[in-house]
């Protein structure tokens, strides 16, 4: 830790890490302070909007959601149904994870197939794609449409991917669905323009801030049970990954985002498969350079794992 | 092992196009160690490629392909990593001469502005725009950073020449609580994480130092209580028979701070009354500060609706519909004199116009401009504005978040100014302020 120490300290004086034991009474600490603007958020939803929605897969960041609703609506039920897309190809113990966990909340859970989109001509699949990610997108809207919803939460992170870094809190959707990057409202301090007229609507994303480092501090600090498919299942073909469901996929596909890179969306989480050999086992992929593992370790997965 | 509590900070970088900020900020993630394997080597596959075996970091950064074929950053984008010791949001934001709004955008919520200065072009007008914004947004802390000192040879005269012309400057601006100068190179990485070796005459910290070491416990004012109303939380039919007269104010406290029993006041109907319980999820707790989001249930059983605020009884905010304020323009369709707009202040929105055009700051000289007749995109200037229902509000310079509204244009919704209200001329004097229930 040379350089870091070095980089605090006046050149040639000698001083060990300013050591911050315990924060000032009157601060936040960062897991506080992404929290609290994540409530504030969630709040705007839903004083804002008429018919709100939050998408909810099982997955790490929708669960985090779930609880940012819970801190922020409690003792009041959460104001707004959950959403789900179902690609069909989520494992069972997700499904009934997200089952339990809904009705626990006492939410109503709406689950949309991407079978019956199919079915019905709504998503129509090219032929020789196996993943369904791409699916999600009409499913999803035909949703948003069927009931109305003027805003659906989403669990999206800008450090997600650099296409995301410019990702607004309140994302507006034309009444194609559309995300126009070039043309998003300037969003200043925490004052949300959470306007829409009818047929037009708001992607939230109450996350946006918070690292992948931050949902899995979270996760251990709030005690939140995570699906044990997130440490166990291989998925065809031997990679170790997380299930691609709606919160963490959809958007990448969605609008022209994703495809601009690679011709099509694409789970974050794949492009670490290459690498996977050189890692230690128990090290499923996840994002962090050789000098965080230990650090990340000690302080977030493996307690919850 | 005891795990240190993380603060966050959030900083903006400002510049001119090819001032190097991108690079600058490709250096921190890069020195700070914050990369993924794969982003390293996909850094290094390019630079054999394309770079001759440098690696080009400002491709960390630059998002969309098409921003990257132009060479400029067109929006503002958002960056996150971290040290032992902090966590840092970066406000990545462009330099070109329109983006004015981009740079007011990722400055509003910064508690640091890191002003890149081309050392060998010296203080040029987008350094006295960036810096005159750093001041209008009331950012608690600015950082100058000349860089390319590589190319004017580490001299010490050249830095200290432009440190003069800044700060020969800087008084015109008003308020600027905080300035450092720092001597880097964000392409060779001197004084970004290590120290650099060529400027043994200057003594101070490195920027990523300066970044973690910076005092920002004090950045939020807790001087005196507000918190807006965002929600009423009203359980319907509670199972838990005890919430069936559950009725708590939901809102982030914008400014100060309260405790349980503490004396208040209910705006803009002007009712006093007490606080009796601080509701969190996590429990009751007995203060709350901002900025927590906490649930408030008062003593009395008032009407309060989304919009009202409540308030300490010390240092009352204003409360007017007849508003002065500094105001960033953000849309190609220009400001006009009479023109109506929504407003949205804290978690109020009302009707509004714009009743005067008072002046147009003209960054080059710093001195307003009377009574223009409209103010363009990225136009900067002082407005005059009546709302249909008062405001309750604080100076700017005061708090960010009470003193703080945004325009949206009527019809197509888009954003389209960032106003900065000026003090009160008095404080709130309510109808029935001896009237305690």
């Amino acid at each position: 830790m040379k350089s870091a120490n070095a980089a605090c300290t006046p050149r040639g004086v000698e001083r060990p890490w300013p050591v911050l034991d315990k924060m000032s009474s009157y601060q936040l600490d960062h897991l506080q302070y992404l929290e609290t603007e994540s409530i504030h958020i969630m709040r705007e939803v839903a004083a804002e909007f008429e018919r709100p929605t939050i998408l909810f897969s099982g997955g790490k960041d929708s669960i985090c959601l779930l609880r940012l609703a819970e801190k922020a609506f409690r003792p009041s039920d959460i104001p707004m149904p959950f959403l789900n897309v179902d690609t069909g190809h989520h494992f069972p113990e997700l499904n009934e994870f997200r089952d339990r966990r809904a009705a626990e909340l006492g939410g109503k859970l709406i689950v949309r197939k991407v079978e019956d989109a199919i079915a019905s001509g709504i998503a129509v699949p090219t032929p020789g794609e196996i993943s369904r990610n791409r699916l999600q997108i009409p499913t999803l809207l035909a949703a948003i449409d069927e009931f109305q919803f003027d805003c659906a939460i989403g669990g999206a992170r800008r450090d997600e991917e650099k296409a995301r870094a410019k990702e607004r809190f309140f994302s507006f959707r034309d009444s194609f669905g559309q995300w126009d990057p070039r043309n998003q409202r300037p969003e200043i301090w925490n004052v949300y323009n959470a306007r829409v007229n009818p047929g037009e609507n708001m992607r939230v994303f109450p996350l946006s801030n918070w690292t992948e480092m931050d949902i899995w501090e979270y996760i251990k600090r709030e005690k939140l049970e995570v699906p044990a498919i997130y440490f166990s299942h291989k998925r065809p073909g031997g990679a170790p990954r997380w299930s691609v469901a709606a919160g963490d996929g959809y958007r990448s596909a969605e609008g022209k985002r994703g495809s601009a890179r690679d011709g099509g969306p694409r789970p974050h989480h794949r492009r670490h498969h290459q690498h996977r050999s050189r890692r230690k086992p128990g090290y499923h992929g996840r994002r962090y350079h050789r000098r965080d593992r230990g650090r990340a370790r000690n302080r977030a997965w493996f307690a919850c794992g | 092992m005891s795990v240190h509590p993380v603060e966050i900070l959030r900083f903006n970088t400002c510049g001119s196009v090819d001032d190097g900020k991108s690079t600058l900020i490709g250096r921190l993630l890069y020195d700070s160690k914050n990369l993924m394997e794969d982003q390293i080597e996909a850094l290094e596959r390019s630079a054999d490629i394309t770079g001759g075996g440098q690696i080009n970091l400002a491709n960390l950064t630059d998002g969309l392909r098409a921003e990257r074929e132009q060479g400029i950053t067109i929006d503002v984008a958002y960056r996150y990593f971290a040290t032992p010791r902090r966590k840092f949001i970066v406000a990545d934001t462009p330099g070109h001469v329109q983006y004015t709004r981009n740079m007011v955008t990722g400055a509003s919520t910064a508690n640091m502005s890191v002003v890149l200065v081309d050392a060998r072009l010296g203080v040029i007008e987008q350094t006295r725009r960036h810096s005159y914004i750093a001041a209008l947004l009331g950012i608690p802390h600015v950082v100058f950073a000349v860089n390319k000192m590589d190319l004017v040879d580490w001299r010490e005269e050249r830095f200290r020449e432009i440190r003069d012309d800044i700060e020969a400057f800087l008084p015109k601006l008003g308020v600027l609580k905080d300035v450092k100068f720092i001597p880097i190179s964000a392409l060779n990485g001197d004084n970004v994480v290590e120290p650099s070796p060529h400027t043994p005459w200057y003594q101070g910290p490195t920027l990523l130092g300066h970044l973690e070491t910076v005092h920002i416990a004090s950045d939020w004012d807790l001087t005196a209580f507000r918190m807006p109303v965002q929600w009423v939380n009203r359980p319907n039919n509670p199972k838990d028979h005890s919430l069936h007269d559950f009725r708590g104010l939901s809102g982030q406290v914008a400014r100060g701070l309260v405790k349980t029993g503490d004396p208040v006041m209910v705006l803009p109907a002007g009712i006093k009354t007490t606080v009796k319980e601080i509701w969190t999820y996590d429990g009751v707790v007995q203060e709350a500060f901002a900025p927590q989001s906490v649930t408030i249930r008062l003593q009395d059983d008032l009407d309060v609706s989304r919009g009202d605020m409540i308030v300490g009884l010390e240092n009352l905010p204003g409360m007017s519909s007849d508003l002065r304020a500094h105001i960033c323009w953000m849309n190609s369709r220009p400001l006009q004199k009479g023109k109506k707009y929504f407003l949205k202040h804290a978690t109020q929105t009302v009707q509004a116009v714009v009743t005067n055009l008072d002046n147009r700051m003209n960054i080059q000289t710093f001195e307003p401009e009377p009574e223009p007749a409209e103010l363009a995109m990225n136009s900067i200037g002082e407005i005059r504005v009546r709302t249909a229902k008062p405001l309750i509000y604080d100076g700017y310079a005061t708090n960010r978040l009470t003193g703080s509204f945004i325009l949206i244009e009527q019809g197509s919704n888009q954003t389209v100014g960032a106003g900065m209200l000026l003090p009160p001329t008095e404080p709130v004097r309510p109808e029935y302020q001896d009237f305690a229930i």
